[in-house]
């Protein structure tokens, strides 16, 4: 997980001028790092580890760590940030303490060299470093790595020669030496990144709208790959049998499944089994003989919400590698969020179900109040013709206009039950349309008088027509079932901005005000008009007859 | 002897289906008509009827709770359950609270009038399809005690459907001997009405299912 920090890049050419890469001492004779650089580095390793520090002070321990170890009078550390900036995170030694936020530019600038070279550059001292005009010597930029894009720079100015006259040159020790921390520098970058990500996928799954499933938990494989360094990562759910599938991941799966000799699926079901992150080592024997053998550690994070354990998120570091208290916390973190995505996408699918359980149940009842009741009163009334042919011929009128009636009420419901299974019905032929059969069927049915005035199809929202058909559905039932109605007026009426039913019955009316437990009509009326915004009149009392006014906005306009 | 009918149903058109079709029995007269459990309730209260032919499901009160209200206070008036297959899941509670028959709304009109007559004659009537639900669905719930033989006899003769005075012919002993049977049966196998003790009949194999529905 540490970064590789080029040496000896090119020169010249660059556009930048004063930029140089860095030449010096080969490579294959480093020195040996000083007892305090290497005491530096270790604390930033520690505080990393442990992850009880946040990015910024990371960053502070690796600018004091930086200045310290090359003797320089000053060390900057800046961030990249997502719009290509770069911002000032730190800073230690001889510098203004209001440089720590400021930006530093990209364009033309050392820095920028440096980034866009994805090596260390030497600049002289200019305008276009951290500090403007305020160092000697020159500047050593060695860039920050990171995943998608580099973390940012470390600037170091100023370094005390040993005749102590300002401004020695840089050389790959210096570099190397830099580059002890850039790697820890890169992982709080990113791990920061990371989580700034996690919080955005979380306010995407609250929005409405949001991602399917399957691209949040990618998203959240990526995350747990840019957090620790991994080399791949995938997130496994159970399904009904309680098997593992793989849902999402990023990186090659190959590398993952076959990863750790094939080991991540026992790895992940014990993961799951023990309620428990697991960390798996494996030692691998490499291909040469008398080559370091490596080892692979492999972790897996079960997806826990409300106690229950729906999958696991398992990820794979690089080899040689072993996931510190940081990574664990970390993946522990993306494992929740996974979780709660899934949980959240399980409630939603529930919600639907049950939705979609209530419309059938709603429309079996349909069914039985309609057409099952005229089926049974054909049976009788062709029951009834038949034995009249015997016993009284002459009777058999009434039982047979009794039969046709009834088909054809039984015509009339199933028409208007066909229209309402169809759910583009409403959106093809309007509310006025739908309307008109829903009446056809209700005057057949029972036998009641029904005026309507509807006029021509109104402008308004899908939602808000479905909802004012349902009222008008209900309050129709109503006047039929409870208020023993015999002339029922259905008034529609539309302005440019809202949408007006009215339904009016002249049966025994109610009290309003009154509760009727069981009946959860009027209540479904309100809560449906009111979601859209809209307002519920109900006039009515004992022996007055009983009017319903449903108002809702035409939801064409914001 | 006219068996006097009070028919409880919503939906006007299956009121009236059913008036046309039982006017053609002389054997039966229908009394009165209500469209609820409530009306129900008042009516037999006003004409007690011999039979009420009950629909379970209907606004202001529904059929069970009406059933339960006409057996608790017009014990003489027995309850025929009327129903289509939606609520065949309300066949035990319709039992429960007293329904002495349970017929779903099909095209065996004929059963209908036998049902309405066996009822007023205070026998078990079931339609095939409510007595397998039946059967599925209830449980006698504690083990009751050991019925005797003369008791079984009762028991057997009653799940087929038989009235107290066919049971007293079939065993050459009186009526009111009858009677003291079944109350006793009743008692010991902690139910509340013949067709509870029948359905136990079924369960431990004494008739079949067929046999019941037959009745």
């Amino acid at each position: 997980m540490t970064g590789r920090t080029a040496v000896g890049g090119v020169s010249g050419g660059t556009g930048v001028t004063g930029v140089t890469g860095v030449t010096g001492a080969t490579p294959d004779a480093p020195r040996a790092v000083p007892a305090g650089t290497a005491a530096d580095v270790a604390d930033v390793n520690d505080a990393l580890l442990h992850g009880q520090l946040d990015r910024d002070s990371v960053l502070r321990l690796v600018a004091g760590g930086v200045r310290r170890g090359l003797a320089a009078a000053a060390c900057v550390v800046s961030t990249l940030e997502r719009d290509g900036t770069l911002v000032v995170r730190a800073a230690d030694g001889r510098v203004r303490p209001d440089l720590v936020g400021t930006g530093i530019p990209v364009a033309d600038s050392p820095a920028g060299e440096a980034l866009r070279r994805r090596e260390a550059v030497v600049a002289g001292p200019g305008p276009t470093t951290a500090w403007p005009g305020s160092v000697p010597g020159p500047v050593l930029v060695v860039p920050i790595p990171g995943r998608e894009r580099p973390g940012g720079v470390i600037e170091v100015a100023d370094v005390e020669s040993p005749g102590g006259a300002g401004g020695r040159r840089f050389g790959a020790d210096d570099v190397r030496t830099v580059g002890l921390f850039a790697g820890a520098a890169g992982m709080a970058v990113e791990h920061d990144r990371g989580c700034a990500d996690l919080e955005l996928s979380a306010a995407v799954l609250g929005a409405p709208g949001a991602d399917p499933l399957p691209r949040t938990l990618h998203q959240l494989s990526t995350s747990a790959l840019s957090g620790t360094g991994g080399l791949a990562a995938a997130i496994y759910l159970l399904d009904d049998n309680l098997t593992l599938r793989r849902a999402a991941g990023a990186g090659p799966a190959e590398l993952l499944e076959d990863g750790a000799s094939g080991a991540a699926p026992n790895v992940a079901q014990a993961a799951v089994a023990s309620r428990a992150p697991i960390v798996h080592q494996h030692v691998q024997p490499e291909g040469r003989p008398g080559a370091d053998r490596r080892t692979t550690a492999l972790v897996c994070v079960p997806l826990m919400s409300r106690d229950v354990v729906l999958g696991v998120l398992c990820c794979l570091c690089p080899a040689g590698s072993y996931p510190g208290r940081r990574d664990l916390a970390y993946l522990s973190m993306v494992a929740g969020k996974a979780a709660m995505t899934v949980d959240s996408s399980h409630l939603v699918a529930s919600a639907q179900e049950k939705a979609a359980q209530e419309e059938r149940q709603r429309l079996a009842r349909e069914l039985h109040d309609s057409v099952s009741q005229a089926l049974y009163g054909i049976a009788l009334g062709a029951r009834t013709a038949r034995e009249s042919i015997g016993q009284e011929p002459e009777r058999i009128d009434q039982p047979l206009a009794y039969v046709l009636q009834l088909a054809e009420a039984g015509l009339a419901d199933m028409r208007a039950l066909i229209f309402e299974l169809r759910p583009q019905a409403l959106a093809e032929e309007g509310l006025v349309a739908a309307l008109g059969k829903q009446l056809a069927a209700f005057r057949v049915r029972h036998g009641v008088r029904t005026r309507a005035v509807l006029g021509n199809e109104p402008a308004g929202a899908f939602k808000v027509k479905q909802t004012l058909y349902r009222i008008a559905q209900e309050a129709l039932q109503n006047a039929a079932k409870h208020a023993d109605a015999k002339n029922v007026l259905v008034r529609l009426d539309a302005s440019p901005t809202a949408l007006t039913l009215e339904v009016a019955d002249d049966g025994v009316g109610f009290d309003p005000g009154a509760s009727y437990p069981g009946h959860l009509g009027l209540r479904s009326m309100r809560e449906r008009i009111a979601e859209l915004g809209g307002t519920l009149e109900i006039h009515s009392a004992p022996g007055e007859g009983t009017r319903i006014v449903a108002r809702a906005p035409t939801g064409l306009w914001p | 002897m006219t068996v006097r009918l009070l028919i409880a149903e919503d939906h006007a058109v299956v009121r009236q289906g059913l008036m046309m079709f039982l006017k053609l029995d002389d054997g039966i007269e229908v009394v009165g008509e209500a469209r609820n459990g409530r009306e129900a309730v008042e009516l037999a209260h006003k004409v007690t009827p011999d039979v009420v032919l009950m629909d379970l499901l209907m606004p202001v009160m529904d059929g069970i709770s009406a059933t339960a209200a006409i057996r608790r206070e017009l014990p003489e008036v027995e309850v025929v359950a009327l129903t289509s297959f939606l609520e065949d899941h309300l066949v035990v509670d319709a039992l429960r609270s007293g329904a002495i028959g349970y017929l779903l709304k099909d095209t065996d009109a004929d059963g209908l009038r036998r049902a309405v007559r066996a009822a007023a004659a205070g026998q078990v009537h079931l339609s095939p399809a409510a007595a397998a639900r039946l059967v599925r669905d209830m449980r006698v719930t504690n083990a009751p005690g050991p019925l005797t033989r003369r008791e079984v006899e009762v028991l057997i003769l009653l799940a087929r459907g038989r009235s107290n005075k066919e049971v007293a012919r079939e065993l050459s002993i009186g009526q009111q001997t009858v009677k003291t049977y079944v109350s006793s049966i009743l008692r010991k196998l902690d139910v509340q009405s013949r067709t509870q003790a029948a359905l136990y009949a079924v369960q431990t194999g004494l008739v079949s299912t067929h046999e019941l529905a037959q009745a």
